[in-house]
């Protein structure tokens, strides 16, 4: 007993599991963050074109709704003069695949404590969840936890710092319009590898099929039509139920 | 202070859509069929969104040809090197390379 000190001392240069964690999430968002950045500087120059709002308001905002899509499209709603009613229904219909994001995340909250349940799904969006959903070694409650938290507050603090500088430099900033690419192609980094088994690629192939069918419809509601037809196949297969 | 309010619901309701099948009503109360189809979501949404891009000429880019090219190259990058940086890189320079040659 006397001589397990040291044996019983954690050394803390070795990270934990939990910390080791955190440096993942930070690692797999940073890609994601600077692929963000040119939507983001988009949403800064629409703020501070839009006069109704103002630079406070929009930043708090922007925090707020951590949805680029959604905040766009209820700023253009502002500047056209429209009401509550109007922002609450379009923004409801563009964010209503977070409810399948969250629906699907849910066992990785269900053991955590309840300020992380109720606060921590603010940074359930496209990215978040992909990158989290892409990784097998998030299992246990600490690891998902860090893991998120770093994930979602980095993007969450370049997303800010990039609306930020949208607002205050947007006006004189050179247009890239190959950087628009960036969003879709961070998408096709977290999927193409998924695509080599068969249980992924049913269900892309009918969503991206009715995601194009549907394009028309208004306010990307056609991309929730797309996400749910995906499901379908699962839905109506017995064998996939658990 | 209408724009304020106009903003405050729509925080409002994105963050009860985060929360809904959480806290609110968990998904593991949800029939098993649904939470089988659970797993497919992530395929599923990344595919959608990936297409919207290309009938949407993703974005600020316009025509729907550079990002097809875009989709291509970086596909091509992400099957041979499951790598998210080199993917987006290889993905916007094609996407560029096309745009200035057309």
């Amino acid at each position: 007993m006397g001589n397990d000190t040291d044996a019983g001392r954690v050394d803390s240069s070795i990270p934990g599991p939990a910390q080791g964690a955190a440096r993942s999430g930070v690692s797999d968002v940073l890609p994601v963050v600077v692929s963000v950045v040119p939507f983001a500087v988009v949403i800064g120059v629409a703020i501070a074109r839009t006069a109704e709002i103002g630079g406070v308001l929009g930043v708090l905002a922007s925090a707020g709704y951590y949805s680029g899509s959604a905040e766009l499209a209820s700023i253009g709603l502002v500047a056209d003069g429209a009401g509550v009613i109007a922002v609450l229904g379009t923004t409801a219909l563009v964010n209503a695949r977070l409810l399948v994001y969250g629906a699907s995340l849910q066992p990785r909250f269900r053991d955590q404590p309840g300020w992380f349940r109720w606060l921590a799904p603010h940074f359930v969006i496209d990215q978040t969840y992909a990158i989290a959903t892409s990784r097998d070694d998030l299992g246990s409650p600490e690891r998902f936890r860090a893991y998120w938290l770093a994930a979602g507050g980095t993007l969450g603090l370049g997303w800010l710092a990039a609306i930020t500088a949208g607002i205050v430099l947007g006006p004189v900033l050179p247009d890239l319009p190959a950087m628009g690419f960036a969003v879709p192609a961070v998408f096709l980094a977290l999927l193409v590898p998924q695509l080599r088994t068969a249980a992924a690629r049913r269900p892309a192939a009918v969503a991206a099929v009715v995601a194009v069918a549907a394009s028309w419809m208004p306010h990307g509601f056609g991309l929730l039509v797309g996400v749910i037809a995906g499901l379908i196949p699962a839905l109506l297969d017995p064998g996939r139920t658990r | 202070m209408i724009p304020a309010l106009a903003l405050i619901a729509g925080v409002a309701v994105t963050y009860v859509l985060r929360i809904a099948f959480i806290v609110l009503v968990p998904a593991d109360r949800l029939p098993g069929r649904v939470r089988g189809a659970l797993d497919d979501v992530g395929p599923a949404a990344m595919a959608a969104i990936i297409a919207t891009h290309l009938v949407h000429g993703g974005g600020p880019v316009g025509s729907p040809v550079p990002t097809l090219a875009g989709i291509v190259v970086a596909s091509a990058v992400a099957w041979r090197t499951s790598n998210l940086a080199a993917t987006v890189v290889s993905g916007i320079a094609a996407v560029a390379f096309v745009m200035a040659v057309l």
